[in-house]
């Protein structure tokens, strides 16, 4: 089990057009600004290619690629070195921007494409299970985000009542 | 030690931004480790060995079609 290899495995289906662009985004994209937090899964972005009109098409190629790799199906995840990978469609406006503004990052000699601070916390408040809140305030006290780009985030993608209420519960007086 | 709950607080914010702080190499290994210990936490709490264990997915909003 190597996350490593698993982002090498991703950066090579990009280079053999197995996907066209990815970023990684969840928990594991957070580590690349936060402190590590306790995930089972890797969340993979990625644009499909349009087939016959559908926007969305079936990700079997991806599947079919990695099997031939020796990798597993699990479910809706695909088992890359040893980490379940499951790749999700950009389709949402702001996981499209995020993943179009996603920032490259070296892990030792392999490089990894990785939604931007802003955009995680963004998905966070949009996504809204307890844990992307508690996420959310890691960004907010780790001091990682940029005001200015994430408040641009917050307005373009109408988040700014969700943003209010989130003040409001986890902030108090410091919003 | 200290049983002050504020300077407990503060301890473990600057831990926690010193582990944020350590290259991403490092923490990525951390992952793997972390990952790892979960699995067999859930497993020997399960105590149903190779027992299909899922985070919750998060809905990201994605347009989907109908029938999937």
């Amino acid at each position: 089990m190597n996350i490593k290899n698993t982002i090498a495995t991703i950066n090579q289906m990009e280079a053999d057009g197995v996907i066209q662009r990815y970023a990684i985004g969840g928990a594991v994209g957070a580590t690349f600004y936060l402190e590590p937090v306790a995930t089972l899964d890797v969340d993979v972005f990625v644009t499909f290619q349009p087939d016959g009109g559908n926007l969305i098409v079936s990700p079997q190629h991806i599947f079919d690629y990695l099997k031939a790799q020796g990798g597993m199906m699990d479910g809706e995840y695909v088992v890359v070195d040893g980490w379940p990978v499951q790749f999700l469609p950009a389709a949402d406006p702001l996981v499209l921007e995020a993943l179009d503004q996603a920032v490259e990052r070296n892990v030792a000699d392999t490089p990894a494409r990785v939604f931007t601070a802003e955009h995680l916390a963004a998905i966070a408040l949009q996504t809204g299970r307890a844990k992307d809140k508690a996420r959310l305030l890691q960004f907010i006290e780790a001091g990682v985000l940029d005001p200015e780009r994430f408040q641009g985030v917050i307005l373009r993608h109408n988040l700014t009542e969700a943003w209010r209420r989130f003040e409001q519960q986890f902030l108090g007086d410091n919003g | 030690m200290t049983f002050d709950l504020s300077k407990i607080l503060q301890s473990k914010r600057t831990f926690r931004r010193r582990v944020a702080s350590l290259p991403i190499e490092e923490k990525l290994a951390m992952l793997d480790a972390l990952r790892e210990r979960t699995l067999a936490l859930r497993e020997s709490q399960s105590g149903t060995a190779g027992g299909a264990m899922r985070e919750e997915s998060p809905v990201y909003r994605a347009k989907r079609k109908s029938g999937q």
